[in-house]
């Protein structure tokens, strides 16, 4: 089988890459592949609930579907966290915070796509 | 059998490029071209190019380039259609920007075509 580390480096709104990568993320898992996901730098915003609603689609909502896809773990930079003063408890998902860019699970994954 | 152990197996290596980054803003399409062409000459294979995000650009017929300007979109349709390599691009990311007419050598797919082609090969990304 195949592990897939999906690599968000974007925050969710600025442009189509955080909607684009996660379409990805899910179309990959949906055939079978493992796949991980690490929210690095402003990414971890993705990762918010909503305070208001956005003016396009909103794309985060669908990472309710993460376990259904089968999504395995969601990985989140612990400087990030830090960075915008987010406590992982307030994040949609459970986490996994990770030191050193999440290194250690790019290491183990076979594949690697950065977005 | 000290002779047998000296024989080098080749190993065939498979590859999987997805294209992502802007074709028009960068020189991508040619680095791509370029890859591939090094991979085919050690002996490997490319299962696909596979164009996504902002890369389907690539595929808009008729490009009105400045004079000056190579049609690098076209040049890799060429070479991957000499070289037998499958040029797709993703539908949804085309129509996202309005693109709903493709050159010829391009090919319209999904991404579950490219979701299905990871398992065992070589993941590049442009």
């Amino acid at each position: 089988m195949t592990q897939v580390l999906i690599i968000m480096r974007s925050s969710a709104w600025q442009d189509s890459q955080a909607r684009e990568a996660q379409d990805l993320a899910l179309a990959t898992a949906a055939m079978d592949n493992p796949v991980n996901l690490l929210y690095l730098g402003e990414a971890v915003l993705q990762l918010l609930p909503l305070t208001g609603k956005p003016v396009g689609k909103d794309f985060t909502v669908a990472q309710k579907l993460f376990p259904l896809y089968d999504i395995g773990e969601v990985y989140v930079c612990a400087k990030a966290l830090d960075q915008y003063q987010i406590d992982p408890s307030s994040l949609r998902l459970p986490v996994v915070v990770v030191d050193d860019f999440g290194l250690a699970a790019q290491q183990q994954a076979q594949h690697l796509l950065v977005f | 059998m000290p002779l047998i152990w000296g024989i080098v197996v080749f190993v065939m290596a498979s590859f999987v490029i997805l294209v992502d980054s802007d074709c028009f803003m960068t020189p991508v399409l040619d680095d791509v071209r370029r890859f591939c062409q090094a991979a085919l000459n050690r002996g490997d294979r490319i299962q696909q190019v596979f164009l996504y995000r902002s890369a389907v650009q690539a595929v808009l017929p008729e490009p009105d380039l400045p004079a000056d300007e190579p049609d690098l979109a076209a040049v890799l349709a060429t070479f991957c259609q000499q070289h037998q390599i499958p040029l797709l691009y993703c539908a949804t990311a085309a129509l996202k920007r309005g693109i709903t007419l493709a050159r010829p050598g391009f090919t319209l797919s999904g991404l579950a075509e490219f979701a299905g082609s990871l398992h065992g090969e070589k993941l590049v990304q442009f």
